[in-house]
């Protein structure tokens, strides 16, 4: 168990962080969602129930959505894009797909490579482009997900105040919709750039998303 | 399919050697919690906007 804790705990760690956050969210959400009803002289509604309302589940998909574009941009982007000095890109004349030798692929594979690397067919085609498209797949899903949910709670409002529901569509062509989607795409869009360029000159001793203390400003894709 | 991927990918170079694929497991397992609860929490999330509306 000691031996599984120590490989594992950075993704242990972060979901927990992630579960406590979650709590809370639902909590001051909960509390919050009863101040805005108590104001329009509506009832309050019990915990349970605010956990499966859509205004909960818009606000969770609304940044879900986000991060994952994030990640999808960052991990096809930087396969093309490069930033000198900065150890979130790659050497400046690695750019693009690279060959099968220098990804390991086909018959460049090595004995530890994955079947699916080694076969040289569809399958690695597949499986050379699997990160991306499973965290492509999930930011097309909550960005889906944050359209549905945050309809019907557009719709409960329209409805209370006696105006009229609006279909899925009309929802998301509304600007409270993208008002909601951009502003949390912006904030991930400037987090990258930041994060690739403070990062040539400034350095954390010891992570992997830094370059080593003692090196040089110019060097580029040097993970520490 | 994918269970086959990953234990192809990560715990198939092991054999006979229990303790290690253990280990190697625990990797898989949270790989799949990862997946299923993501996944899992998506799914709940557009039943509960199209179940309310």
């Amino acid at each position: 168990m000691r031996r599984f804790l120590r490989e594992n705990n950075l993704t242990i760690v972060f979901g927990l962080l992630f579960l406590a956050a979650l709590t809370g969210q639902a909590i001051a959400g909960h509390i919050a969602y009863n101040a805005d009803q108590a104001a329009h002289g509506d009832k309050a509604i019990s915990f349970g129930r605010y956990l499966t309302s859509s205004n909960f589940g818009q606000a969770v998909m609304e940044n879900w959505q986000s991060e994952f574009l994030q990640f999808s941009l960052f991990i096809i982007a930087t396969v093309w894009l490069v930033q000198r000095g900065s150890p979130e890109s790659k050497e400046l004349d690695k750019a693009g797909g690279e060959s099968d030798r220098d990804q390991r692929i086909g018959r460049y594979a090595g004995r530890g490579s994955p079947k699916w690397a080694r076969v040289g067919d569809w399958r690695t085609a597949i499986f050379g482009n699997s990160l991306l498209l499973l965290m492509g797949a999930i930011f097309l899903l909550t960005l889906l997900a944050q359209s549905i949910t945050g309809w019907t709670d557009y719709n409960n409002t329209e409805i209370a105040h006696h105006s009229q529901a609006v279909s899925w569509l009309t929802y998301a062509g509304t600007a409270t919709f993208w008002q909601a989607a951009l502003q949390n795409w912006q904030s991930e869009f400037l987090a990258v750039g930041s994060m690739a360029v403070f990062s040539i000159y400034l350095r954390q001793r010891g992570s992997p998303e830094s370059k080593p203390v003692g090196a040089g400003h110019d060097e580029t894709g040097v993970e520490g | 399919m994918l269970s086959s991927l990953i234990g192809q990918s990560y715990g198939g170079g092991v054999p006979g050697n229990d303790r290690a694929a253990f280990y190697l497991r625990g990797m898989r397992a949270m790989f799949a919690i990862y997946l299923i609860g993501i996944f899992g929490s998506i799914g709940y999330f557009i039943v509960i906007g199209l179940s309310h509306h």
